[in-house]
């Protein structure tokens, strides 16, 4: 048999029965790598919480060669209903402050990627709150101003702290420091500073604390 | 040969005393030539009111409670009468106006009580049972303090003069520098709340230095002006220093 072929119609042939062997699948798998996971989004029912209150975490992810996908859940803090599945019902710590949740999407290919949520759970304690000046039974001379100083902490923050001598409001003050002066000039006798701490995020009653003191009144000659 | 033996013995004995015998230590600890002689401080109250004012009267009242309650060994008392144009006082004298600015220079206003010059200072009265409570916690605050320094002084009255005699010692082992010795004339005028009415202040003597052990003099001679009964007179010695705070009194005492 006379097979005298050119070298461009012998490749030619060699690929078309290369083909015929059912292998082009194959071949074109291992040439284009796969694509990880893509995570469309990640959101809780309900982004802030109470403490030891539940939410549902859920992911929505889908893998560009359509293939099945696997769920890998962790928390920072809390407790998981699950650890795999596209959604988790998380149940928050007794402690307030920002937790992440983070879901690990795999696809059947060893493709990988990662996500994560910050779930905020809120404290509902009263805010703690102290007058530093003036001391409880303090003296205070009657002349010109005295500044009231008072610290305020609640894990959910601060929204303001009022202060109030007797029935006299004397004034918010929203940042630290929580200092407000009080005109005691003419003033004699005794009196009753409350400072209340409302706290940040969730409405509730205030921290309070109260120091009595005796202004000592004096006359400017 | 008895004889020279009693010789000997006597001869003996004489030279073992003589080598014990050593300078006798001054341990007495009023003794200012002892190096560990020291004085309680007296505490010098000065009150600065003005009686035609609302609350001085609240302070004058305590002054006089806290007056039955320590002894001048302890605790002297002075007032002074701050002059004023809105308030009218018929004791005030325009040199306590001098002594109050130099004591403070912050919240000038009355009353204001002071204890050993700056050491506590105690501002306003609301009533005279607070105001008494605060000042029996300021000289028990000043009370147990120490002093180097002994003041011994002697007041004569002739019918148109008044003369202060100090005698100023140095406890202790150290020197001291720059400080003064003044006098202050008061008078008890027997009625509430004026029993320490100062009435003359006379002007201090600066001393650069004083050595250990050392006594210096000073000499106050003035006149009667604004006496209104020489027999119940009285003149306080102070000498006192200024520091960073201000003026400090570190000794006090009445004179005789």
């Amino acid at each position: 048999m006379n097979f005298s072929m050119k070298p461009f119609g012998r490749i030619l042939v060699g690929l078309v029965g290369l083909c015929s062997l059912n292998g082009c699948e194959e071949l074109g798998t291992l040439i284009k790598p796969n694509k990880p996971p893509a995570i469309d989004r990640i959101f809780a029912l309900r982004n802030q919480l109470s403490p030891t209150d539940t939410t549902t975490v859920i992911v929505e992810a889908h893998d560009p060669e359509d293939g099945a996908l696997s769920f890998e859940w962790k928390a920072e803090q809390g407790v998981l209903s699950s650890t795999a599945g596209p959604y988790v019902r998380w149940t928050a710590p007794s402690t307030a402050g920002n937790f992440k949740i983070s879901v690990e999407v795999r696809d059947d290919k060893r493709g990988e990627t990662q996500g994560q949520i910050t779930l905020t759970v809120l404290a509902s304690e009263k805010p703690t709150v102290k007058i530093i000046e003036p001391f409880d039974g303090a003296f205070i001379p009657g002349f010109d101003v005295f500044e009231i100083k008072a610290s305020a902490n609640h894990p959910n923050g601060i929204q303001r702290v009022e202060f109030q001598v007797g029935a006299q409001y004397l004034g918010s003050v929203d940042t630290p420091p929580y200092k407000q002066t009080w005109q005691v000039d003419g003033l004699s006798g005794p009196a009753t500073i409350i400072v209340r701490a409302f706290r940040a995020r969730i409405p509730g009653d205030p921290g309070v604390d109260s120091v009595r003191v005796n202004v000592e009144g004096t006359t400017r000659l | 040969m008895l004889r020279s033996s009693h010789l000997r013995w006597w001869i003996l004995s004489a030279l073992g005393l003589f080598l014990a015998c050593e300078p006798l230590e001054r341990n007495n600890p009023l003794d200012p030539q002892n190096p560990s002689s020291e004085r309680r401080r007296v505490v010098l109250v000065e009150a600065f009111v003005n009686a035609a004012t609302p609350f001085s009267a609240f302070a004058l009242s305590a002054l006089d409670s806290l007056a039955l309650a320590f002894s001048p060994q302890h605790v002297l008392i002075v007032e002074y009468h701050l002059p004023s144009l809105a308030f009218a006082d018929p004791f005030a004298l325009p040199a306590a106006a001098d002594r109050y600015k130099n004591l403070t220079a912050a919240a000038p206003a009355v009353p204001d009580v002071f204890f050993n010059g700056v050491l506590q200072r105690v501002q306003g009265a609301s009533n005279a049972g607070t105001a008494l409570l605060r000042y029996r916690s300021a000289v028990q605050n000043e009370i147990d303090k120490i002093a180097h320094f002994t003041l011994a002084a002697q007041k004569t009255i002739s019918p148109t003069s008044l003369t202060v005699d100090v005698t100023v010692a140095r406890l202790g082992d150290s020197s001291f520098e720059n400080f003064t010795v003044g006098a202050i004339v008061w008078e008890n005028l027997a009625t509430a709340g004026h029993h320490h009415v100062v009435r003359k202040l006379f002007a201090s003597e600066n001393f650069s230095r004083i050595a250990a052990g050392e006594k210096k003099t000073v000499h106050f001679v003035g006149d009667l002006a604004g006496i209104s009964n020489v027999q119940h007179v009285q003149v306080v010695v102070i000498l006192e220093q200024t520091t960073s705070l201000g003026r400090e009194v570190l000794q006090s005492t009445l004179a005789e």
